[in-house]
């Protein structure tokens, strides 16, 4: 179970960014990588290369079937044939897609033109000159893809269950536990589709949020001076804006063969922006200032557990859902401050 | 019967709030391991190690910051030796204590013997700044 590591001092370059981390930090502040090795990000691109293979491999396989089909197949397998091809050209379609968003790059500390937490993380009182610094959202790597991934799920899982539900139905002698089994497919299936909606509802309205911040990384005792942007894709009247800003912890545990995640929030202040109705294309702004407390731990990054500071933003529309995220702030030790004050004691 | 007593004196630590030896991140733990022998014992190693790890829910992540071999040879029956380390302790984690998360610092008393069952021995203390000298929750 223990993930012991052999004695360390100093920064921890990472291998995938090149960023430097405090040296308890095993996870990358930047990129959210391991800092130990490279190998997951090589495994990451290879999965999406393999993405692109496999979605390729289908089309061909598809122009073949089709061959083969249309020359030996009667009229009423072609119709089978047909709906199947449909199938698979759809789940090619998806691999082809999920290839092109590996290539762009899936991550939030990832993204072309993101300029990433400061390489001077190490050097507080250098990153405080670093003037206005803009932060990834947490949902960058699926504020696009989302709805998309959830419909393809949806569907995918509704097509099967459904078709289970339907020849059930059809059939003259089926029991009653079979409907029993098939229920809780079925539910899961709705809960899809409703996941879907909701994703697309809030892709209608929103587009995602800039976050700038004031530094780029902070120690406790510092204020975060943000200013926050989003831009709607339609006319919303805005309930409330609010911005907190909230230490999370992290943990993950093995339980049988599955990895569980936990967290735990803790909501340090909340600013509330002030919002009017909007227009279309008009952008949703406002900025405030949120202080982390003098005695307030600092971020912690390690393979397993994490402790990490967020200001996670809420904009409330009625009738709508919620338009939720979080910017992942930086807090490193204070170093400076606290041999200071233990030099006076 | 464990064959060997083990124990650890920390030098010139203050007191946290819940009464462990606290240090200041950057500090100098320096102390002393005291073992005792009950009976003869070949040592293949008397490992003493400064480190932190992580308990509560999630798997256990760990680091050595400072590690040695302090002795390795034959202990005799009845007679106590001193070994006196130090380390110099990073600028973090800070001992923590959380929700599902708590970052524990400890000095590790490990001693290696031949068929038979390593003895160890731990002391844990408090790494945070004056700041955080109740280490409890985030803020």
């Amino acid at each position: 179970m223990s993930e012991a590591s052999k004695p360390t001092s100093g920064a921890v370059t990472c291998p995938h960014c090149s960023h430097e981390n405090p040296s308890f930090f095993s996870v990358c502040a930047h990129c959210r990588l391991p800092v130990s090795d490279g190998s997951r990000s090589l495994s990451f691109a290879r999965g999406f290369i393999g993405c692109w293979t496999v979605g390729v491999a289908l089309i061909g396989g598809v122009g073949v079937i089709v061959l083969i089909a249309a020359l030996i197949l009667s009229d009423e397998n072609r119709l089978a044939v047909a709906g199947f091809l449909a199938a698979w050209v759809f789940v090619a379609a998806f691999m082809l897609y999920a290839g092109r968003l590996g290539s762009r790059g899936l991550h939030p500390h990832r993204r072309r033109g993101d300029a990433g937490p400061a390489g001077d993380a190490l050097r507080p009182d250098a990153a405080r000159d670093a003037g206005p610094f803009r932060l990834s959202p947490e949902s960058a790597r699926d504020s696009e893809s989302r709805p998309i991934f959830l419909w393809f799920i949806a569907f995918f899982w509704n097509g099967l269950s459904w078709t289970g539900l339907i020849a059930m139905l059809v059939a003259t002698e089926t029991k009653w536990w079979a409907f029993l089994f098939i229920a809780p497919f079925i539910l899961v299936g709705l809960g899809l589709l409703v996941a879907a909606v909701r994703a697309t509802l809030i892709r209608m309205r929103f587009r995602a949020g800039v976050m700038t911040v004031n530094q780029a990384t902070f120690v406790p005792g510092d204020t975060v001076v943000f200013d926050y942007h989003q831009v709607l894709r339609r006319s919303a009247t805005i309930d409330s804006c609010t911005v907190r800003l909230v230490c999370r912890e992290t943990v993950t545990y093995q339980q049988g063969t599955t990895t569980r995640t936990e967290t735990h929030d803790e909501v340090i202040e909340e600013v509330t922006l002030d919002t009017t109705s909007h227009m279309p294309r008009a952008t949703l702004s406002g900025d405030g200032r949120l202080v982390i407390p003098k005695s307030a731990m600092h971020s912690f990054l390690a393979a397993k557990n994490k402790l990490e500071y967020f200001l996670g933003v809420t904009v409330a529309v009625p009738l709508w859902p919620d338009y939720k995220d979080d910017f992942c702030v930086v807090v490193l030790p204070s170093r400076i401050e606290s041999r200071a004050s233990h030099a006076q004691t | 019967m464990p064959r060997l007593e083990i124990g650890a004196v920390l030098d010139g630590a203050s007191t946290a709030a819940s009464g462990v030896p606290a240090f200041r991140p950057g500090d100098t733990v320096a102390g002393t391991v005291i073992v005792s022998a009950m009976e003869d014992v070949e040592c293949n190693g008397l490992q003493i190690e400064v480190g932190w790890r992580t308990e509560g829910r999630g798997t256990r992540d760990s680091v050595v910051v400072d590690q040695r071999t302090a002795f390795r040879g034959k202990l005799e029956a009845g007679r106590t030796l001193e070994f006196p380390f130090d380390a110099k302790l990073p600028d973090g984690p800070w001992s923590y204590e959380g929700k599902l998360l708590r970052i524990v610092w400890q000095v590790e008393v490990k001693a290696s013997i031949p068929w038979a069952r390593d003895e160890s021995f731990s002391a844990s203390f408090v790494v945070a700044p004056a700041e955080r000298d109740d280490v409890a929750g985030p803020f």
